[in-house]
């Protein structure tokens, strides 16, 4: 009976599967959504709960906007921030200055600045290094960036960082009038679709062969 | 397995409001002033809990659930448009981020960008909707050649002497991609926005103003087109998900079926 269980397992774990690729697909145009990296299916671990997969944390697309302070880093780069009180890091997006005078992004993280001196209201450019310029070119403050490759996406939006690198003021890495697109690709997931429903299928048949065959041993058993 | 038709679903329906959005920018393409709206999605469900400083416990991150993709409220990009000329004397452009503050019949005052103005009756400057410019500016019957200078000063000539009439003043705001927007390209004032903080030109906040031009909607036709198209590709693309899990679902169901 062991077939049957490891089967009926995969054939759960299958259905489960749709669900990051349903997740992926919906959010193909959510700003800054990191794709789940299917789980590997492994039908001998029987008992193992279903987890989530891990999170592909790979740059997404570029969208060019018209506000010059939605910004776009590459990847690995992150913006200090603070959200719901607690020190974290972002991936830039589409920032804004609120009636506060804080510069926040989309998901009200608030974002750390360096240096400045009173409210951000008037800030109209953010230069490549990270400077908040106003309209009158004067600097208001710096962006505090920050480098890793060891990240954690513990909200929507919002990451850990381990081993963080500082980025110098100065080093130009930021792209300005642009935010991160979602890091799916439609085509991918239409090929896991694919993938899950093959997989799906042969299990199946594995599945009615393995019944049939005890059908015709039960048969012949109670022939005895 | 209904999770995932759930996911694709709220996909399908977020595509639809996209494309309702998009369809809105184009069809205000030639509208004076009209700011394009862009569509904003945001994933749902995702664990709101973070963490405590130190906590090494990381086992419910991985467990966090999401459950799709809602359409939350759209963005106005409040760029400027394109000037264009006119040469009729009330059309008023601002260069800047500014608005004209107007007084709404029912004593509420509200905000536009739109400078199409014209004499009521009494001979006050109105808007389109037939507001009142909030700066009051009385224009005389035997008034000749109005004109309104940068900043906002107008003058017209009685009698052959050119005469100030009063200047235009500018509302300036905060954060002005979060006005609430209402028909007829007015602006309210919401808790995010921050509010109104009206001003004579002089200072230099909220812009200047252009005679003889009005500001053409910042909606880029071939730019909303490829967001349609997009949008398109990804409604289908939820709705060959939902299909598969669908097919999915009765596979397994033909199980019993022997």
């Amino acid at each position: 009976m062991d077939l049957y269980i490891s089967l009926s397992s995969s054939l759960s774990r299958d259905m489960e599967q749709m669900n990051s690729v349903a997740l992926n697909i919906a959010n193909a145009a959510t700003p800054g959504f990191k794709r789940w990296i299917q789980p590997q299916t492994d039908v001998t671990q029987t008992h193992q709960n279903t987890t989530w997969g891990e999170r592909d944390l790979s740059a997404g697309k570029l969208i060019v906007t018209d506000s010059m302070l939605d910004v776009y880093l590459p990847e690995g780069v992150y913006l200090a921030a603070q959200h719901t009180g607690q020190d974290v890091f972002v991936r830039g997006g589409q920032l804004r200055v609120n009636t506060d005078g804080q510069l926040v992004n989309e998901n009200n993280s608030r974002i750390q600045v360096d240096g400045a001196t009173g409210p951000l209201n008037g800030v109209a450019l953010i230069s490549a290094d990270g400077r908040l310029i106003n309209q009158n070119g004067e600097t208001l403050g710096h962006l505090k960036l920050a480098k890793s490759s060891q990240a954690q996406l513990i909200d929507n939006g919002v990451y850990r960082l381990e081993n963080i690198q500082d980025i110098p003021n100065g080093v130009a890495v930021i792209e300005s009038g642009a935010y991160e697109g979602s890091n799916v690709q439609i085509t991918d997931e239409m090929v896991s679709i694919l993938k899950t429903m093959r997989h799906l299928e042969s299990a199946q048949h594995i599945l009615k062969h393995e019944d049939a065959l005890n059908e015709r041993l039960f048969s012949a058993l109670a022939k005895f | 397995m209904s999770d995932s038709i759930a996911i694709g679903v709220s996909g399908m329906k977020a595509m639809q409001q996209v494309v309702e959005t998009l369809s809105a920018n184009v069809a205000n393409v030639n509208t004076p002033s009209y700011k394009r709206v862009e569509p904003q999605m945001k994933t749902i469900g995702f664990s709101s809990w973070l963490p405590a400083e130190g906590d090494e416990n990381t086992a419910a991150l991985n467990t966090s659930v999401s459950s799709g993709v809602r359409f939350t409220a759209p963005r106005r990009a409040m760029t400027e448009g394109q000037l264009k000329k006119t040469d009729r004397a009330l059309d008023l452009a601002i260069r800047g981020n500014g608005f004209f503050p107007l007084n709404r019949p029912d004593g509420v005052v509200v905000y536009t960008r739109n400078g199409d103005f014209r004499a009521d009756a009494e001979g006050f400057l109105v808007d389109a909707n037939g507001y009142r410019l909030a700066s009051d500016i009385q224009i005389p019957t035997d008034a000749k050649n109005i004109r309104i200078a940068s900043d906002g000063r107008v003058y017209s000539t009685i009698n052959d002497k050119e005469e100030e009439l009063g200047q235009i003043e500018l509302a300036s705001f905060g954060a002005p991609e979060q006005l609430a927007y209402e028909n007829g390209g007015i602006y309210r004032p919401t808790d995010a926005s921050g509010e109104a903080e009206i001003s004579p030109i002089a200072d230099g906040k909220g812009g200047t103003i252009a005679q003889g031009y009005i500001e053409t909607s910042n909606v880029k036709i071939v730019d909303e087109f490829v967001s349609l198209v997009v949008a398109q590709r990804a409604y289908e693309a939820n709705a060959k998900m939902v299909q598969a899990m669908d097919e999915m679902s009765s596979l397994a169901n033909g199980l019993l079926k022997g």
